[in-house]
C-alpha cells in the first residue's frame, strides 16, 4: 500500500519535472526562432526575397514553440512535446528544399533538436520513437540538400553552423542528464554510435578538408593558368602586331612614296602602289582594322583605306609621337576618339638614310580584344575573363555584361573621369555613363594581386560570389582577370563533400544500426534475466532464465537459476510446513470449537441442575442432559451407599441403564470401571472395552465400545461416580476427562447443594412446628394468667365472657382455621360469620358474628370487613401480649439489676451471699432460698 | 503496432519531401541567371524590317525570346561587334559571314532576302567601264563585294591594276562620289537612290535581275550552341514577321520608321529586294548543291573569290555554317 504510494508521489514528481521541462523548452526554442526572425527581420528589405522563407519558417516554428509552452503550462506537456517535435521536424524538411548549403548543419541541428526535445518532453515509453525520427529527419535533411538540385538561395553555412554547436551542446547536455533514466539497451547504443560515430565524423571532416584543399589549389592553378594564358594571348596579339606593323612599315611602296616630294605625291605611281599595299595590308582583318594610314612626318595623313582620315593631322596622337620620339614601332592602349573605341600600331617609315619619313599605322577596332577574350571565354556562365585597364580599371575586354564592357571597375570621381576622357583613357560620357558596374573588392584586389594572388569578390554578371585571379600583361599596363562563380569552382569540392557526406552518413547509419544490433545482442540476455527477476518477483517462481552463453551473463544466468531453485525449494518446504500446521490449526480450532462446545454445554447443564432442588428429579435430568448435549448413547449416575461397599445407580438415561435401574444395579467398590473410580476417586477410561482388563460385560450395555467414568466428589470426599459409555471405539480423551470432570463437580456440587437443601428443609419445617405450639402455650398460659375468655357485645351493651363458649360452628373454626358463615335460610334460625383470629397460622381465638334477624342476607364487603378486623385484631392482640411480656421482663430485669447492685455493693463475701439470698427471697417470695459453695474436689469431680 | 506507426510517419515524411522535391523542381528551380537578349543587327534596309515587325508586333514575345534590335548605321561596323560578342546575331551577306567567321564562328541559320540589286554606281562624266582607267573605285575592300568590281573590270577586259580599288563603306558611296574622293564605287539601297537621285548613274551590271549577294541570318555559334530554342523561336517569329509585312507593307513602312527615328516617307519599299520567305529559305537550303540558287552553291562560290583573292586563307566548312536546323519544321 505505502509502495503504490511512494511510486505514484514518484511518477507525480516525474511528470511535474518534465512539465516543467517542456514549458522551459518550448520556451528557449521559441525565443531562439523569435530571435531568429527578428534578425531576419530587421536585415530587411535588400534581402527581403533570401530572407522571406526564413522568417516565415522561424515565426511559423516560433509561434509553434510558444503554443507547446502554453500547452505544457496548462498540463498537456506529452501533447505539447509532440507537437513541438513532430513540426520542427517536418517544417525543417522543407528546409533543403527552399535554401541549400546548409544541410549537414540543419540535419545534426534538427536530429539533435529532435532527440533533445524528445528527451527533455516526452515519456520514456515514446523516446525511441522520437529519437528515430529525428534521426531519420537529420538524414533526410542531409540526403536532399546533398541530392536534390540546388534550389533556393545559397546560404552560408557559418551562421548555421554556431548556432548548431551551441544548440548541440545545450541538447547533448540535456541528453546526457537523462542519461541515467535511458535502458541499458539505449545506453550501449548510444556509446557504441558515439565511439562509431565520433572517429568517422573527424575522419569525415579530414579528409574533406584535405581534398578541398586540395581541389582548391587544383582550382586556383586552373583560373591562375587561365589568366596567364589569357594575358599572353593578348600580349602576343600585340607582340605580333607590332612586329608586323614594323615589317609593314618597310614595304617599298611606301618608302618609295614618302620619298616624293610632297607635291609630287598626289597621281603618282607611288601613291597608288602605296594606296594597293595599304589595302591589302587591310586585307589581313577587314573585320577588325579600321583604317591603315600612312602619315608623314609631320603627323598629316597622306593616305588612308578610310577616305575621310586623309588630309587628317594627327600629329598629337600618341602613336605618332610615340613613334617620332623613339624611332620604334608603338602599340597604344585603348583609345577613345570621337566616340570610336581603338587601338592603334604604329611603326617609322625610314628612307634608305634610316630617316624618318612617315608612319605607318593600323586602327584596329578596340572590339578585337573582347573577340580574344571570348576565344577564350566563350560565354562560359561560370568564368568571367576580363582584360583591365590598371589605371582607368575600364574593362577593356569582360565576357560579362555586355553592357559594361569599357566601363570601370573603380567609382572615380568626376574630376578624375573627366581627366582620363580628355586623355582619350576612357570613353566620353557623365560618370555614371562610365562608371558602370563598380567594385571595390575587385579594384581592391587587384591592387594587392601581388600580395593576394587570389581574393573573393561578388560578381553582378554572375550574380554568385567569385574567386579571383589576375595576370599582368607585359605588352601593356593591363591586367587579365579571371574570375570563377564559387559554384562552379567549388563544384568539384561540393561533389566531394556531398560523397563524403553521404558515405558518413551511411556509414553513420550502418554503425547506428549496428550499434543497435550490437546493443541488442549485449542487453537482450540482461533484459532477460531482468525479465525473469521481475516475473519472480511477480509471484512467479517457475520462471527461468533461458541463457547459454559462456560469459559472466551465463554465468550470472546460471546462478540465478541456482538462486531461484533453491528459492523455490526453500518455499516448498515452507508450503508443506504450513500445510502441517494449518491442519494441526484446523484439528485444533475444531478441538477447541468442540471444548467450547462442551464447555457451553456444561454451563447449560450446571444451571439447569442448580434450578434443581430436588435429588429424585436432579440426577435424571443430569443424566439425560448429559447424553443428550455430548452425545453419550448411555449416561449413568452412581452414588456410593452409606456402607460405602457398593455404588449404586442411581439414575440413567438409556433403556439399558434404566432397566439397571429397575433392578437396583449397585457395583461393588473396586470392581468394574465405575466401581474403581468410586473407590480410587480417579477417572478412567476403556477406550476399547473389548480389550480392556476391567471389561465388565453388561448384558444391559452391549454395544459399548468406550467408557469413561468420572467421580463425583465432595471436598475430597467421592461419592459417587458419572458413568458415560459410547458406542464408538477410542470416543473419549483427556480432553474429554477435564470437560467431564468439570461437569462432574458441578454434578457433585448440585447434588451436595440439594442434599443441603432438603435439610435446611427440614429444619425449617421442625422450627415452625415448634413455634406454633410455643405461641399457642404462650397464650394458652397469657389467657390464663389474664382470665381472659372474651368478649361479648350485643345491643344490650358489652360484657365480659366469664367462660368459654362451645359450639360447633367455632369449634369447626378453630380446628380448620377457615371462616365460616351462615345466611339466613328456612332451616337456619341466626345467621351468623365465625372467623378465626390467626397469628401466624395459629387460631388464637374466633370473632363470631350473630345477625339479629333471621333473614339475615351476608354480602361480600361485610365478610371481608370482617376478615380484615379479624386480622387487625390478631395482629393488636399479640403487640398487647407482647407488651405485657416486654413490661414483665423489664420489671425482672430491673429485679436483678438491683438485686445486682446490692450484691455488688458489699465487698464483704459473707454480706454478698446474704444479700443475695435476702433479694432472692424477697423477689420470690415465700420461697426457700440456700445458697451453697461447692469445695474443690467437688468441681474437680463433676468435670 | 508501435514501430508500425513509426513506419507510417516515416513514410509520411518521404512523401512529403518527394512532393516537396518534385514541386521544388518547378517552384523553387532557380532561374538560371536570367539570359540576356538576343541582340540583332539591322541597318537601314528594307529587308532587316523583318526584325523591327517581329519585334514590335510582338512575335519574339509570342514564341518566347527577347530580342533586343541594335541599330548600325554603317552596316560593317556591326562585323567587329558581332566578332567581340556584344552582338549575337546580324543579318550578313554571305561573304560577310565567312570573314567574321575567322574571328568567331557563326552559324547561318536561315537567308533573309536576296540582296536586291547590287550595282556599282558611277559619276556622270564616266560612261564607260573603260573610262575608269586610272579612276578610283570604291568597294568593301577585301570583301565579295569587291568581287563585283572586278567582274566589272573584267568585263571591260581591264584588271584590279587598271583603276584604284579604295575602301569605301556603301553607305557613304554619294557622299564620297560627290566629293569626287572616287568615281565610281559598289552600293546598295538605299544608297544606290540616293546616289543616282545626286546625279550618278548604274554603271554595272545594268541587268538588275542579278542577284550575287543574298543576305543571310547569322548568329554566333556559340549563341546557337547556348540558347537553340531561343534560336528556333526566333525563326518562328521571323517567319510570321515575313508573312505580316507581306500583307502590311505600309505598316512596315511605318515601324521602321519609328525605329530608325525618320519619317515614314524615307522608308521606302525596295522594289528589287526579294525578302525569302519560309518556303523559299527550304527550297534554297534543300536545292542540290549543284544548282545556282542553293545556298551552299552560292557560299562556296563566294568562299572561292575570297580564298583566290586573299581574304580567306582556308576553306570554311560551309556544311557547318549553313545549318537548316533551326528552320521551323515543314507542315
Amino acid at each position: 500500500m505505502s509502495d503504490t504510494y511512494a511510486t505514484e508521489q514518484k511518477t507525480i514528481k516525474q511528470e511535474e519535472t518534465r512539465r516543467t521541462r517542456t514549458i522551459w523548452v518550448s520556451v528557449i526554442i521559441g525565443s531562439l526562432f523569435a530571435l531568429i526572425s527578428g534578425i531576419l527581420f530587421a536585415q530587411g528589405a535588400d534581402k527581403f526575397a533570401v530572407n522571406i522563407w526564413g522568417l516565415s519558417i522561424a515565426t511559423l516554428l516560433s509561434l509553434i514553440s510558444f503554443i507547446s509552452a502554453w500547452m505544457a503550462w496548462r498540463g498537456r506537456a506529452t501533447v505539447a512535446g509532440a507537437l513541438l517535435l513532430t513540426s520542427i521536424l517536418l517544417i525543417s524538411l522543407a528546409i533543403p528544399v527552399i535554401a541549400h548549403g546548409q544541410g549537414v548543419a540543419i540535419g545534426a541541428l534538427v536530429a539533435i533538436l529532435g532527440m533533445g526535445i524528445t528527451a527533455a518532453t516526452l515519456p520514456l515509453k515514446y523516446s525511441t520513437r522520437g529519437n528515430t525520427l529525428s534521426l531519420l529527419v537529420g538524414a533526410l535533411i542531409i540526403v536532399l540538400d546533398q541530392l536534390l538540385p540546388d534550389f533556393g538561395f545559397y546560404t552560408e553555412p557559418i551562421y548555421t553552423q554556431v548556432f548548431a554547436i551551441v544548440l548541440s551542446a545545450i541538447f547533448i547536455f540535456i541528453i546526457a542528464r537523462q542519461f541515467n533514466e535511458f535502458t541499458l539497451r539505449a545506453k550501449l547504443a548510444l556509446a557504441f554510435a558515439t565511439i562509431t560515430i565520433i572517429p568517422l565524423v573527424i575522419l569525415g571532416i579530414y579528409n574533406n578538408y584535405v581534398t578541398a584543399q586540395t581541389l582548391t589549389q587544383e582550382s586556383h592553378d586552373r583560373l591562375t593558368s587561365l589568366a596567364n594564358s589569357l594575358a599572353e594571348t593578348f600580349d602576343s596579339f600585340y607582340i605580333q602586331q607590332t612586329e608586323s606593323i614594323r615589317t609593314e612599315a618597310r614595304q617599298t611602296a611606301l618608302i618609295d612614296y614618302l620619298s616624293l616630294a610632297p607635291q609630287d605625291r598626289e597621281s603618282s605611281v607611288e601613291k597608288s602602289k602605296a594606296e594597293i599595299t595599304l589595302s591589302l595590308f587591310q586585307r589581313k582583318d577587314p573585320i577588325f582594322i579600321d583604317s591603315y594610314a600612312v602619315l608623314d612626318a609631320t603627323g598629316k595623313n597622306l593616305l588612308d583605306t578610310s577616305a575621310e582620315h586623309i588630309g587628317g593631322d594627327e600629329s598629337v596622337r600618341i602613336y605618332f609621337t610615340q613613334v617620332i620620339k623613339t624611332g620604334a614601332p608603338f602599340a597604344s592602349n585603348v583609345i577613345f576618339i570621337g566616340g570610336k573605341k581603338s587601338v592603334y600600331f604604329s611603326a617609322p617609315i625610314k628612307n634608305p638614310a634610316n630617316q624618318i619619313i612617315g608612319v605607318l599605322r593600323v586602327e584596329y577596332r578596340a572590339t578585337i580584344l573582347q573577340s580574344m577574350a571570348r576565344a577564350v571565354a566563350p560565354n562560359d556562365s561560370d568564368i568571367t575573363v576580363t582584360l583591365m585597364d590598371r589605371i582607368s580599371y575600364l574593362r577593356l575586354a569582360y565576357t560579362g555584361n555586355r553592357d559594361e564592357l569599357f566601363k570601370s571597375y573603380k567609382s572615380f570621381n568626376t574630376l578624375e573621369v573627366v581627366a582620363f576622357q580628355s586623355e582619350g583613357r576612357m570613353p566620353p560620357g557623365t560618370p555614371a555613363e562610365v562608371l558602370v558596374g563598380t567594385n571595390a573588392k575587385v579594384v581592391d584586389g587587384i591592387n594587392h594581386l601581388d600580395a593576394v594572388p587570389f581574393f573573393d569578390a561578388y560578381s553582378d554578371s554572375l550574380g554568385v560570389n567569385t574567386v579571383n585571379t589576375g595576370a599582368k600583361l607585359k605588352t601593356q599596363n593591363w591586367i587579365a582577370l579571371v574570375r570563377e562563380s564559387y559554384t562552379s569552382s567549388a563544384a568539384t569540392i561540393k561533389t566531394q563533400t556531398r560523397n563524403t557526406i553521404l558515405i558518413s552518413l551511411a556509414l553513420a547509419g550502418m554503425a547506428i544500426l549496428l550499434a543497435l544490433g550490437g546493443a541488442q545482442i549485449l542487453a537482450s540476455p540482461l533484459v532477460a534475466l531482468t525479465k525473469v527477476a521481475e516475473q519472480i518477483a511477480s509471484g512467479d517462481i517457475s520462471a527461468r532464465a533461458n541463457i547459454h552463453t559462456q560469459d559472466e551473463i551465463g554465468a550470472l544466468s546460471h546462478s540465478f537459476n541456482r538462486m531461484t531453485d533453491e528459492l523455490n525449494a526453500t518455499l516448498d518446504s515452507l508450503e508443506g510446513r504450513v500445510a502441517e500446521r494449518t491442519v494441526d490449526l484446523e484439528a485444533a480450532q475444531q478441538q477447541s470449537e468442540k471444548r467450547a462446545n462442551e464447555l457451553e454445554a456444561i454451563s447449560e447443564i450446571s444451571k439447569i441442575v442448580a434450578s434443581e432442588q430436588k435429588l429424585e428429579t436432579l440426577l435424571p435430568l443430569i443424566a439425560r442432559l448429559v447424553s443428550e448435549r455430548f452425545g453419550f448413547y448411555h449416561t449413568g449416575i452412581f452414588l456410593i451407599e452409606e456402607t460405602k461397599q457398593f455404588a449404586v445407580l442411581q439414575a440413567a438415561n438409556s433403556e439399558g441403564g434404566k432397566r439397571m435401574l429397575a433392578r437396583g444395579h449397585k457395583l461393588e467398590l473396586g470392581h468394574g470401571i465405575v466401581g474403581n473410580v468410586a473407590q480410587s476417586g480417579e477417572h478412567r477410561i476403556a477406550l476399547d472395552v473389548g480389550t480392556d482388563s476391567v471389561y465388565f460385560n453388561n448384558p444391559d450395555m452391549p454395544t459399548t465400545r468406550s467408557e469413561m467414568a468420572l467421580p463425583l466428589k465432595i471436598r475430597n470426599q467421592t461419592i459417587g461416580a458419572l458413568d458415560v459409555q459410547s458406542e464408538l471405539a477410542s470416543a473419549f480423551s483427556e480432553s474429554d476427562v477435564k470437560n467431564l470432570s468439570i461437569l462432574a463437580d458441578q454434578i457433585s456440587i448440585a447434588l451436595e447443594n440439594t442434599r443441603l437443601f432438603e435439610q435446611t428443609q427440614q429444619a425449617l419445617s421442625e422450627t415452625q412446628t415448634l413455634y406454633r405450639q410455643n405461641l399457642q402455650k404462650d397464650w394458652a398460659t397469657f389467657i390464663g394468667e389474664e382470665n381472659l375468655v372474651g368478649y361479648r357485645q350485643t345491643m344490650k351493651g358489652g360484657t365480659k365472657l366469664k367462660e368459654t363458649i362451645e359450639s360447633d360452628e367455632i369449634r369447626r373454626v378453630t380446628n380448620s382455621g377457615a371462616s365460616l358463615y351462615i345466611n339466613a335460610d328456612a332451616n337456619v334460625q341466626e345467621p351468623y360469620i365465625v372467623v378465626p383470629i390467626k397469628l401466624r397460622g395459629q387460631v388464637i381465638g374466633v370473632l363470631n358474628v350473630k345477625a339479629p334477624t333471621q333473614d339475615r342476607q351476608w354480602n361480600a364487603d361485610e365478610i371481608n370487613l370482617v376478615e380484615a378486623i379479624s386480622e387487625r385484631l390478631s395482629i393488636a392482640l399479640e403487640n398487647a401480649r407482647l407488651i405485657q411480656e416486654s413490661q414483665r421482663q423489664v420489671v425482672k430485669q430491673q429485679t436483678i439489676r438491683d438485686m445486682t447492685e446490692k450484691i455488688s455493693s458489699s465487698i464483704n463475701l459473707k454480706n454478698v451471699l446474704q444479700i443475695a439470698v435476702e433479694e432472692l427471697g424477697r423477689v420470690l417470695p415465700g420461697s426457700e432460698v440456700v445458697l451453697k459453695l461447692t469445695s474443690t474436689d467437688e468441681a474437680s469431680q463433676q468435670s | 503496432m508501435k514501430s508500425a506507426i513509426l513506419v507510417k510517419i516515416v513514410l509520411l515524411a518521404l512523401i512529403v519531401s518527394a512532393l516537396a522535391s518534385c514541386s521544388g523542381g518547378s517552384l523553387f528551380q532557380p532561374t538560371p541567371r536570367p539570359l540576356p537578349p538576343l541582340r540583332v543587327e539591322y541597318t537601314f534596309w528594307w529587308g532587316d524590317y523583318t526584325l523591327l515587325v517581329a519585334k514590335e508586333k510582338g512575335f519574339f514575345a509570342e514564341e518566347g525570346v527577347e530580342v533586343e534590335p541594335v541599330y548600325y548605321k554603317i552596316y560593317t561596323d556591326a562585323f567587329s561587334d558581332l566578332a567581340a560578342g556584344q552582338i549575337d546575331a546580324a543579318y550578313l551577306a554571305i561573304g560577310d559571314v565567312m570573314s567574321i567567321n575567322r574571328h568567331a564562328p557563326l552559324k547561318v541559320i536561315g537567308l533573309e532576302d536576296d540582296g536586291g540589286y547590287m550595282p556599282i554606281v558611277a559619276q556622270p562624266e564616266i560612261k564607260s567601264i573603260s573610262d575608269l582607267k586610272g579612276k578610283t573605285v570604291g568597294t568593301l575592300v577585301g570583301t565579295q563585294y569587291e568581287l563585283l568590281v572586278r567582274e566589272m573590270l573584267a568585263s571591260a577586259g581591264m584588271s584590279a591594276a587598271d583603276v584604284n580599288i579604295r575602301n569605301v563603306n556603301p553607305e557613304q558611296v554619294s557622299e564620297a562620289l560627290s566629293k569626287n574622293e572616287i568615281q565610281a564605287a559598289f552600293t546598295w539601297e538605299p544608297s544606290t537612290s540616293q546616289a543616282i537621285k545626286e546625279g550618278a548613274h548604274i554603271l554595272y551590271p545594268t541587268d538588275n535581275t542579278l542577284r550575287l549577294f543574298p543576305d543571310t541570318i547569322a548568329f554566333r555559334q556559340n549563341v546557337v550552341d547556348q540558347r537553340p530554342q531561343d534560336i528556333q523561336a526566333y525563326m518562328r517569329a521571323m517567319f510570321k514577321a515575313i508573312a505580316y509585312r507581306f500583307n502590311h507593307p505600309e505598316e512596315t513602312r511605318q515601324i521602321a520608321a519609328k525605329y530608325l527615328g525618320v519619317p515614314v516617307k524615307q522608308i521606302e519599299a525596295d522594289p528589287n529586294l526579294k525578302v525569302y520567305t519560309y518556303e523559299d529559305n527550304l527550297a534554297m537550303y534543300t536545292l542540290p548543291v549543284s544548282e545556282a540558287n542553293s545556298i551552299f552553291n552560292i557560299a562556296q562560290k563566294t568562299a572561292d573569290y575570297l580564298i583566290s583573292s586573299g581574304a580567306l586563307a582556308i576553306q570554311p566548312n560551309i556544311k557547318s555554317i549553313f545549318t537548316p536546323n533551326f528552320l521551323p519544321q515543314p507542315k
